[in-house]
């Protein structure tokens, strides 16, 4: 581990009360563990101080020129590792829920193991992790893997986890395509059936800070977040399977 | 259909007609998108100035009123219409989602030069 060039891509939209606070525990552990993780915070059209907080601070960032949503913000960060070379881009929530200490558990099966895509899963091992959602929230994820499994016949514990690392080659395909609702297990599932090496490492992840949740601010979204899911993870599983 | 309605069908098909020719020549409207309006114009004038061609038609296909035929196509033709309209707009949304991210980047790399 070392050569490796690590792009930390942070979407965030109306994160001020959080976004410096990230930024900062990822360069204090860059200080501290001499390594070099880029980061590059991709501000979706935010309509709060996120702007002037992050020119302030000099944090590297691309402003999108109007709001995206999750999923074209998260890819606009995919481009990036792409143009500029990277050989590794780790998607990380500038929300404080994501801890940059797991950081090398999520790059080490793919730098050791040949693995194209890893994700940072809370319900791996029992009593790994702190935070653990609601109860109908991981009722929901509970489904969308049973989904998955059925249709990609992988085992995955925590498909909405927004934390993952992903190798030169998945960089290039979400660079080139990239859902834009709720595109984290639908993306898994592309990448799944593609034929791509993917595996979960046990991650930790906090409650909130501060800020709202993508899909939790009214009783149709969770549902319409559902069918969304289901039915694009069937739709994605049609594609034909491609091996490299 | 009596000579009234004829007159008054062929008059508002021929505004409507001369609508979109207008807002093809104002350039508000792609001529691809408007072919279709075009046609349907074209095709009520038809219709009109040669009734039995529907009756003829209706009776072909095993309707038992010209009108029921009139309303199944009609509705036919819009859901097709709405449907290209979707395919159209997702199209669009995606394209400008691209130029959305090329441009943003490309601004955070002239600022930082």
């Amino acid at each position: 581990m070392g050569k490796e060039r690590v792009l930390i891509i942070i979407p965030a939209y109306n994160e001020e009360a959080n976004i410096l606070n990230t930024y900062k525990s990822i360069m204090d552990y860059n200080k501290e563990y001499k390594t070099n993780y880029k980061v590059m915070v991709i501000n979706d059209g935010s309509n709060d101080n996120t702007e002037n907080f992050l020119q302030e601070f000099n944090v590297p960032h691309i402003k999108l020129v109007q709001n995206l949503g999750i999923g074209g913000a998260v890819q606009t960060g995919y481009k990036y590792a792409l143009e500029n070379n990277f050989d590794i881009a780790i998607q990380f929530d500038g929300d404080g829920q994501h801890n940059v200490e797991y950081i090398k558990d999520l790059i080490a099966p793919i730098i050791n193991n040949n693995v194209d895509l890893t994700i940072g899963s809370r319900f791996l091992k029992e009593g790994s992790s702190k935070f653990k959602s609601t109860k109908i929230r991981r009722m929901g994820i509970k489904v969308i893997a049973f989904f998955i499994k059925i249709f990609t016949g992988r085992k995955i514990t925590d498909p909405t986890s927004g934390f993952r690392a992903a190798n030169k080659s998945v960089i290039k395909i979400f660079a080139e395509d990239y859902p834009n609702d709720s595109p984290e297990p639908i993306s898994f599932v592309k990448i799944a059936r593609m034929g791509y090496k993917t595996r979960e490492v046990a991650v930790s992840m906090n409650e909130r800070v501060g800020g709202s949740s993508s899909i939790t601010s009214n009783i149709w979204k969770p549902m319409y977040y559902m069918v969304n899911v289901c039915i694009a993870i069937m739709v994605t599983s049609f594609i034909k399977k491609k091996r490299r | 259909m009596s000579i009234r309605l004829r007159v008054f069908l062929i008059v508002s098909t021929l505004i409507f007609i001369i609508g979109i020719i207008n807002s093809i020549k104002k350039n508000d409207v792609n001529i691809k998108y408007s072919l279709i309006w075009l046609f349907s114009g074209i095709l009520i004038i038809v219709v009109t100035l040669i009734p039995n061609l529907l009756e003829i038609l209706s009776d072909f296909l095993g309707f038992e009123l010209v009108s029921n035929m009139i309303f199944l196509l009609a509705i036919l033709l819009l859901l097709v219409l709405s449907y290209s309209f979707t395919v159209i707009l997702s199209r669009h949304a995606k394209r400008i989602r691209l130029l959305t991210q090329e441009i943003s980047i490309l601004k955070e790399r002239v600022d930082k030069k």
